[in-house]
């Protein structure tokens, strides 16, 4: 029985990014699921449980960063890696910056390369029995 | 007369009777005249004694009488003061006198003439013809008689004729006790009586004291050891010999003594009689030499105490004697100076012009050339001394005949006086030409000077003033207030600027700041007060608008005094600081301004605001910012603070932070997700349509993505320079690998330099130890300066990238051989947006961004970046970064993937 490939939980409220990264991780032999609000992606997230998220930093009413917090405060999900896609530099413009609470950050623009290296290390590293989700994440 | 001046006592001696000369004639006159008359009564009544006296003598003859009265009453008339008749009947007498003096020698001479029995034609044995002794005698004193009052010659010979009627009755009166016939004339003819000898003797005494004021007598009377010496020597003198030889003369006659031994005894007698007079004598001069040796000294003393310097010099000009004054005028030392050796000692110089004066004008050589000097003023310089001013007055000196004799001067050392008169003339013009009014008044409170000033100030003139009550200037209502000054400064204070009105002559009113000071007299009591005053009428009318500037002032201002104390403030600190202004007045600063004493920067920096915290009344802050300004005030220095409440300015500064950082997110989003859907699709349109694309659609594609990297590179730099701008922009504290930086970079630009026919060569100098710092920015910095180089350097140029180490730090230069960067171009290069000529004229693509962006970020590495250029030559850009050693924690592999763009 060969194994259930990973599933993506994708949430952007834009459709053309939404489409342009789960085409590409659904290439790469992942399942994807989507979400364009960061409350329905909740609701997703609860009931499918994905082993992993990647959601855009920016997005009207929840956006990213409140959405990751929520995730945190759910005792089924909180261990769930989380990768940020981010319009900001690395060193953050006040709240649109990064605040530390996604596990890998993706700044906009990315190549296709570098998404399959970021999904592929919090995989990885969440997949690591030794360790959980947030060892990833920078301080 | 001398001794009518100088009543001293003891050098008078004998003079009682020359005191009064006038009274010796007057008797003697009288006495002769009596005599005369008893002899004519002798003759006519017949009485022997008093034709004859002793017997055996000679008689007086009638003719002798008669002329011995007229003697004595020309004696009478020719007294000093007579009226001119009395003193020419007394001449007439006197011509009588010799005339019958000189017929009866002319008698002796031609035979009788009948002048002998005249009165009485029987006068006994004798004729009546009196013996030539007599005659000669009478003839003689007649003619001095009416030569008395001749002058020039006339007095020589009436002096000569004197002396020779002198010598012929002391002959005659030598021959009468000595018994020498011929000299009494008693050898053939009558003798001398021996009353006409005594009239005779009579008459001459009385000639001399008739005339006292010269001659023998004028002698006699001096006040001189030699007169007194005459006095008391002459009648002894005189007498000695005569009643000597009469004693003698009488001893022989009774037998007792031989002829020979008489004469010895007189002689020896004579001797010893002077001597013991000079003995007598003696301690009488010896006495009036110390009295004059005491006058000499007292008269020393006074010259010596004088305050006036004196000098006297003799005939030949040398200085015999001067006073202390003198000798410390002209620094002398010892007396007898000659005038060659006078420069020896001080130089003398007018005082205008400095010129040595020549000796000839020197006033003691003047006054010995007889002129009187008076009021020469000079400067004389002692040898070592310093030169005094002087005033000199010099005399000739005379004997008592007028011959020179030396000089006298007197000097005043004027040097104090003019000083002082200087000092005080140059003070007088000072107050006068003071622009402050200047008035002196007493106590009391009236004015005794009045300079220029207060009477442009005050309208009075000097005149007009002067006399007058102060309270003319003092307004009513101010009237206590100066009393109160004024009772100050009775108690010798000094009272600095007090502020008050007075007023002017014209009735208004001028608002004055008055210093009064005592004035002491000599006696150091104060005599009264100087009033300065200065007009501050103009400074009040600034200082009132100064009040209302500060009203004005949209700031709270204080004026901090300087214990840091409030002593002014305006209304808006009633409004920033929440209470009545008047309340903060002598408060501490500290209170309302908390750390302004910290914050003030030092030295006072004018216009520098600093910020601090303000507190108000109720204890609320706000941010405040305080510009200090130093002010000269009466009052000392004043620190006026501007405070400001910048709360509002810093809430909007505040938002417009928060407005541009949600502006840079909303770009950087806004522009970065459209983007990252461009470059996503044109790599999915490549990837999966990509073959089925011709050549051109392929090429359009790479078109598309290198622009979009473009645009992403832009965005980056942007939001890169807003966060440096925003001081927000940090390097991350990382390991740096510079020589992998640098192969990086060479590798991923070797495209681009191909492209443009540049060739770029990377040198490793020497191996570079890993450091601390941000990797990523390091090849961006290196990047920008590679892309620069490139851009710049014309078709088969060379851009050389050379990494080393040396003194403990990384070099990364990058040199190229391009068109060089103009001087006026090189201090701008790292201001953002900026682009150099060069690169605007040949439409080199750029915003300007790069270098800025370099230099912030090689900052943040604490390190430096050096341009080195020659325009047409090329340029070299050197980044040192200091080697700091590694952050110890190795970081995790960076998930970002970020550097792998």
């Amino acid at each position: 029985l060969t194994p259930l490939p990973p599933l993506v939980l994708v949430v952007d409220d834009e459709p053309n990014i939404l489409e342009l990264v789960s085409m590409r991780l659904r290439q790469y032999g992942y399942d994807v699921t989507t979400a364009t609000t960061g409350t329905q992606a909740l609701d997703v997230a609860q009931a499918t449980r994905p082993d992993c998220i990647v959601v855009d930093g920016r997005m009207p009413e929840m956006d990213g960063h409140e959405m990751t917090q929520r995730l945190r405060a759910n005792p089924d999900l909180h261990s769930t890696p989380v990768l940020m896609l981010s319009a900001a530099s690395h060193d953050g413009w006040g709240r649109f910056g990064d605040d530390g609470s996604a596990d890998a950050y993706l700044r906009k623009p990315f190549t296709p390369e570098e998404l399959k290296e970021a999904i592929a290390m919090l995989l990885s590293t969440s997949a690591d029995p030794n360790t959980d989700g947030g060892d990833g994440r920078e301080p | 007369m001398r001794s009518e001046q100088n009543p001293s006592r003891g050098i008078v001696v004998g003079s009682q009777v020359l005191r009064s000369p006038e009274r010796i004639s007057a008797v003697a006159g009288s006495l002769l005249i009596v005599l005369g008359v008893l002899v004519l009564a002798g003759w006519w009544l017949g009485v022997k004694l008093l034709t004859q006296v002793l017997p055996a003598h000679p008689t007086m003859k009638p003719i002798t009488a008669v002329a011995v009265c007229a003697v004595g009453a020309a004696i009478l008339l020719l007294r000093a003061g007579r009226s001119p008749r009395s003193m020419a009947a007394g001449r007439f007498l006197a011509g009588a006198a010799a005339t019958l003096g000189a017929a009866v020698l002319l008698e002796y001479g031609v035979g009788d003439l009948g002048i002998d029995q005249l009165l009485f034609s029987d006068v006994g044995t004798h004729p009546g013809r009196p013996s030539p002794h007599t005659a000669l005698a009478l003839l003689l004193v007649g003619s001095t008689l009416v030569s008395l009052d001749l002058r020039g010659r006339g007095r020589r010979l009436s002096t000569a004729l004197y002396a020779t009627s002198a010598v012929v009755v002391c002959a005659a009166l030598i021959g009468f006790a000595y018994r020498v016939d011929y000299l009494r004339g008693t050898s053939d003819q009558s003798g001398v009586a021996v009353h006409t000898l005594v009239a005779l003797l009579v008459a001459l005494a009385a000639i001399a004291a008739l005339r006292p004021d010269r001659g023998l007598v004028a002698f006699l009377r001096r006040d001189d050891p030699g007169a007194a010496v005459a006095r008391r020597l002459g009648p002894a003198g005189l007498a000695a010999p005569f009643l000597l030889g009469l004693l003698a003369q009488q001893a022989h006659d009774a037998g007792l003594i031989d002829r020979a031994v008489g004469l010895s005894l007189v002689t020896l007698l004579t001797i010893g009689f002077l001597v013991a007079l000079l003995a007598a004598i003696t301690p009488e001069l010896r006495a009036a030499a110390e009295e004059r040796d005491d006058a000499w000294r007292f008269v020393m003393t006074a010259l010596e105490s004088l305050g006036e310097g004196v000098v006297i010099c003799d005939a030949d000009g040398r200085l015999m004697l001067f006073n202390r004054e003198l000798r410390r005028i002209h620094g002398l030392d010892a007396a007898d100076i000659p005038p060659e050796d006078w420069a020896d000692h001080y130089s003398v110089t007018e005082p205008v012009h400095g010129q040595p004066v020549a000796a000839a004008d020197m006033p003691l050589i003047r006054a010995l050339e007889g002129e009187v000097v008076r009021g020469d003023d000079l400067v004389v310089t002692p040898v070592g001394g310093p030169p005094r001013r002087i005033t000199i007055n010099a005399d000739p000196l005379r004997g008592r005949s007028g011959e020179l004799l030396g000089a006298v001067a007197t000097v005043t050392d004027e040097t104090e006086r003019r000083r002082i008169e200087q000092a005080s003339r140059a003070l007088a013009s000072i107050v006068e030409s003071s622009t402050d009014a200047i008035i002196g008044e007493t106590l009391e409170g009236t004015i005794t000077s009045w300079n220029a000033a207060a009477e442009r100030l005050y309208g009075y003139t000097a005149e007009e003033a002067v006399g007058q009550s102060v309270d003319m200037l003092v307004p009513a209502e101010f009237r206590e207030d100066r009393a109160a000054v004024m009772r100050r400064v009775a108690g010798a204070e000094r009272v600095e600027r007090r502020q008050t009105v007075r007023v002017r002559k014209d009735g208004s009113r001028v608002d004055v700041s008055l210093t009064v000071s005592p004035i002491f007299d000599a006696d150091s009591r104060i005599a009264g007060a100087s009033v300065i005053a200065h007009d501050i009428s103009e400074r009040a009318r600034l200082e009132r608008m100064f009040g209302q500037l500060l009203e004005m002032a949209p700031d709270a201002v204080l004026g901090i005094d300087e214990d840091g104390c409030i002593a002014v403030a305006n209304s808006r600190v009633e409004s920033m600081f929440g209470d009545a202004r008047e309340t903060f007045v002598g408060e501490s600063v500290a209170e309302l301004l908390p750390g302004l004493e910290q914050a003030r920067p030092e030295p006072a920096a004018p216009g520098h605001a600093v910020a601090v915290r303000g507190r108000s009344r109720d204890g609320r802050e706000f941010p405040a910012e305080v510009t200090l300004s130093e002010v000269e005030t009466d009052q000392g220095q004043l620190t006026m603070a501007m405070v400001r409440d910048v709360s509002e300015r810093k809430r909007i500064e505040d938002e417009t932070e928060r407005l541009k950082g949600e502006f840079f997110g909303l770009v950087s989003h806004e522009l970065r997700t459209p983007l990252t859907s461009i470059a996503g699709y044109t790599d999915l349109l490549r990837d999966e349509e990509g073959e089925r694309l011709t050549e051109d659609g392929r090429r359009y594609l790479a078109i598309v993505k290198r622009n979009t990297e473009r645009l992403d590179h832009l965005v980056r730099d942007l939001l890169l320079v807003g966060q440096v701008e925003a001081g927000t922009f940090q390097i991350q504290d990382g390991t740096v690998d510079a020589v992998a930086a640098a192969r990086d970079c060479v590798d991923s630009s070797a495209p681009r330099a191909q492209a443009a026919g540049v060739e770029l060569d990377l040198t490793i100098s020497e191996p570079v130890p890993l450091f601390r710092g941000d990797q990523e920015r390091i090849v961006q910095v290196i990047d920008n300066l590679i892309s620069n180089a490139i851009k710049f350097t014309p078709a088969g140029g060379r851009v050389d990238v050379q990494v080393g180490a040396r003194d403990r730090a990384c070099t990364i230069e990058v040199a190229d051989t391009g068109m060089g960067i103009l001087a006026a171009d090189l201090e701008h290069l790292f201001d953002r947006f900026y682009r150099g000529e060069a690169a605007t004229v040949r439409h080199i693509k750029g915003v300007g961004l790069g270098l800025a962006i370099t230099k912030a970020i090689v900052d943040q590495h604490e390190g430096r970046i050096e341009v080195e250029s020659e325009p047409g030559e090329g340029s070299a850009f050197r980044i040192v970064l200091p080697l700091r050693p590694p952050a110890p924690r190795p970081r995790t592999p960076d998930p970002r993937v970020r550097s792998a763009r």
